[in-house]
């Protein structure tokens, strides 16, 4: 067991070369620097533009700048900010709290939602409930979902006026404390973990579905039947533990999805989190901030990988004992 | 063996609608010039943010063009977005797929690694480095999203032929000394079409969203150009005084995508009767 986990830290280490120095090389194909911007133009000296060059080594090719920005990697140093000079660590850790809260919240959502409803529809196949559920599942793969994000920002915050639209909290929040001001971050939560939730739980239900669907046409469950188990017990002490086993693989699965979708819709709902910070940095060629963000987040993918690894392992004796 | 798998597709609703919109869809999109009532970039400003009315089914836009002629040419730009995306996917996907199956040994990890570090990048954060650092245009979105969205179709590929190489017809090729590409191309690759296929069709509607993401984001097709993305963007400024600028493109996008999801599980099912 130890020796499987073992190998998959491992295996880590190439990944995230390989992302790194993808990003890297994207970044250097492009012609100009990040000091060709008309806004660096305008308000710097080209002498102080030739030093900040000379700085970051931008003249170097870029095969010498990665192996430096892997040496200060290395240190935890992932470099400054060419926006603010602001360590990019410390701004990443600035906005990784919203983003986790927004996802955790979001994978939460699916999970309970998801689950429910893919037993049901399996148990009932062909019901209505069903084909309902059938229904919001192509809604859910085919709906864009920063489209689906205005919609419920015209019907709930302009039409409606209940939800707030943007940002994390009011602007009034230092009057405010303790419970109350839990209850206005939760409120600013409810439209974009519901938008970043829907994708995730179509995919999520009918996978559900899928596996209970397998499950309950094993013999082992016939032999539960036939004990005279009740139907309850049936389906949930020997069909919904087995059926739940691979979701804790796809839950994994689906975090660069959720932190994909995070690039859109952190934008759209003005969410300071991961997402906003690297649009913003490669809308104004941030390279430090844009090579921060997509190592934490394959990071950050990789960990939900790992978790998930070790869950299955935990969960299922024939992988813990062998 | 192809009239059973008709019969099956006839009966599929689901499939049958989604075909009938696509059908459609490739209908607006090569006769838009016949079928908009208006030149989709000819301004009016004296008709500027006008709601749905007879004269303009869906209402105008901010510079007072029509939103229906938008739309319907909008539809353009997304059927050659999604299906060349498409092209390149399959392409690159079913490639490496089979080389990878094939070959085994050193060739396949490496590969497999690939499609891993692929599928650990948020997707869409590589597609918005890579348009932002070249040139925001639609043959750049079209190549980007081929060659992002392939390592699904790689995986499916290669362990179809996993199974289908042992196989003993694949072994007498071998030994009659084929080519190794006329084996893989001629003796393998027939036997993973209907993945393929599926995998293809359910592509298209994915492209189309990613295409409408990042024009929405102002990085993907630039205006005048009308996209259903682009729409969407300038409709966001007018948000408290113009549903219909934000509603009508989302609409369209929508109902193509979910078009080409109910095709692809419908040709699953037709294909696949395990599932």
């Amino acid at each position: 067991m130890i020796a499987y986990l073992y190998r998959r830290i491992l295996m880590f280490i190439p990944i995230i070369f390989g992302i790194t120095i993808i990003t890297f090389f994207i970044m250097h194909l492009s012609p100009g620097k990040p000091t060709d911007t008309t806004e660096f133009q305008s308000k710097v000296s080209s002498e102080i533009r030739q030093k900040f060059i000379a700085i970051y080594g931008l003249d170097k090719p870029w095969y010498v700048q990665y192996v430096n920005w892997l040496k200060r990697l290395s240190r935890l140093d992932f470099g400054r900010s060419f926006k603010d000079d602001a360590p990019v660590l410390q701004k990443i850790a600035g906005r990784l709290p919203a983003t986790l809260l927004l996802n955790l919240c979001s994978l939460f959502l699916i999970f309970i939602v998801a689950v429910p409803m893919g037993v049901l529809s399996a148990l009932k196949k062909d019901s209505v409930f069903d084909r309902i559920s059938g229904v919001v599942v192509f809604a859910g793969f085919s709906v864009p979902t920063f489209w689906l994000a205005l919609i419920l920002m015209i019907v709930f915050g302009i039409k409606l006026r209940l939800l707030p639209i943007s940002g994390i909290r009011s602007v009034s929040i230092d009057e405010i404390s303790g419970i109350a001001a839990i209850l206005d971050t939760a409120k600013h939560l409810v439209l974009p973990v519901f938008v970043s939730a829907f994708t995730g739980l179509a995919g999520m239900s009918r996978y559900v579905r899928q596996n209970m669907l397998e499950v309950i046409r094993q013999d082992y469950i016939r032999t539960a039947r036939a004990k005279g188990l009740k139907e309850k017990d049936v389906v949930i002490k020997h069909a919904l533990r087995n059926a739940l086993l691979p979701i804790v693989t796809v839950m994994g699965l689906s975090i660069p999805g959720l932190i994909g979708g995070g690039f859109i819709f952190e934008t759209i709902f003005a969410w300071p989190g991961m997402g906003r910070l690297g649009y913003e940095a490669i809308m104004s060629r941030d390279y430090p901030v844009i090579m921060g963000v997509s190592t934490i987040a394959a990071f950050l993918t990789l960990a939900g990988n790992f978790i998930a690894d070790i869950t299955y392992a935990y969960l299922d004796p024939r992988i813990r004992h062998r | 063996m192809l009239r059973i798998y008709f019969g099956r597709f006839r009966k599929n609703k689901n499939a049958i609608f989604g075909l009938s919109i696509v059908l459609l869809l490739l209908m607006a999109a090569a006769l838009s010039p016949l079928l908009s009532p208006a030149n989709p970039s000819e301004q009016n400003l004296t008709e500027r943010i006008n709601g749905p009315s007879i004269r303009h089914p869906l209402g105008t836009d901010d510079l007072g063009r029509d939103l229906l002629s938008r739309t319907i040419y909008g539809a353009r730009i997304s059927m050659s977005v999604g299906f060349i995306a498409v092209f390149l996917m399959v392409t690159i996907g079913t490639t490496l797929g089979l080389i990878s199956g094939y070959s085994g040994k050193t060739v396949d990890t490496i590969i497999m690694r690939l499609v891993d570090i692929v599928l650990c990048f948020p997707t869409f954060f590589l597609v918005l480095i890579v348009i932002a650092f070249l040139e925001p245009n639609i043959h750049n979105v079209m190549v980007v999203i081929g060659i992002t969205s392939w390592p699904g179709l790689c995986r499916l590929v290669r362990a179809e032929v996993l199974s289908v190489k042992e196989r003993t017809y694949i072994q007498a090729a071998k030994v009659s000394g084929l080519p190794t590409a006329r084996i893989l191309f001629v003796h393998i690759l027939p036997n993973v079409i209907a993945p393929i296929l599926v995998s293809a069709t359910l592509g298209v509607g994915n492209a189309i969203l990613v295409e409408s993401g990042l024009s929405f984001l102002g990085l993907g097709v630039q205006p005048p150009t009308p996209s259903w993305g682009n729409i969407l963007t300038s409709g966001k400024d007018y948000i408290h005084v113009a549903w219909w600028l934000s509603v009508f493109p989302g609409l369209a996008i929508f109902i193509t995508v979910l078009a080409f999801n109910l095709l692809g599980e419908g040709l699953r099912d037709v294909l696949d009767p395990r599932m």
